[in-house]
């Protein structure tokens, strides 16, 4: 029974990251949404994300697109669309939205 | 799928009812089925037919109103949210004796109870934060 989380703030919002993060188990995945994109550009966060084991991380396409960033997707990361958003939703059992 | 929308956030100052329309519209190509939009908190505003922003914004207002109409969907406002903003419909208007109203069908002014029951109906409940 995995959960799918997403978060729609920027790390700014350091206290809202940290308990996002120590509440994700492995099979889970999080969505990042809306100014919580600007995660790719913050350094301490970024790696935080890459380190985390077992741990799908995404982002969403039209976000990242309209904040001018640049993803890199990796083995743990991924950029997904509005229709992979719905299917992310399907697939996990729970929905959590941190904002 | 069956699915259930949550809204908290402004309509004018947060992505949120922005962000839970394309997921509804993206749910809705996908052939999944929606059981209830809720609208909570400072979303209520999106109820609000009276608002006129300019012609190169999207009408938030209006893009659910037509989803709604197009698939019959449940478009549910937080009654005790939308009274104290000055969102109400004909018949709170007349009940709290107030000259004009703003908000009317595919939108329904309605209580917690129907939050309630979609997060029970639904296999899943997706909520959009302010």
């Amino acid at each position: 029974m995995t959960t799918l989380h997403t978060i729609n703030k920027s790390p700014s919002n350091l206290a809202l990251w940290h308990s996002c993060m120590a509440a994700l188990l492995p099979g889970d995945t999080l969505l990042i949404i809306e100014n919580g994109v600007y995660a790719a550009t913050h350094t301490t966060i970024a790696e935080q994300l890459s380190t985390l084991e077992g741990i799908n991380i995404s982002f969403l396409s039209a976000d990242v697109q309209a904040r001018g960033l640049v993803v890199t997707e990796s083995n743990n990361t991924s950029i997904v669309d509005d229709q992979q958003f719905v299917n992310l939703a399907c697939q996990h059992s729970k929905t959590v939205s941190w904002f | 799928m069956l699915f259930s929308i949550l809204i908290y956030g402004s309509a004018h100052n947060s992505q949120s009812a922005h962000t839970a329309y394309r997921f509804a519209d993206s749910a809705l190509k996908a052939g999944h089925k929606i059981h209830r939009i809720f609208f909570y908190g400072e979303s209520v505003h999106t109820a609000s037919e009276l608002s006129a922003p300019p012609r190169d914004e999207q009408n938030i207002h209006q893009l659910w109103k037509e989803l709604a109409q197009a698939h019959e969907l449940d478009l549910v406002v937080c009654i005790a949210a939308a009274l104290k903003r000055g969102v109400m419909d004909k018949a709170e208007a007349k009940r709290h004796e107030k000259g004009s109203f703003n908000s009317q069908a595919p939108y329904e002014l309605s209580g917690l109870g129907q939050l309630s029951e979609a997060a029970i109906i639904s296999d899943r409940l997706i909520t959009f934060g302010a």
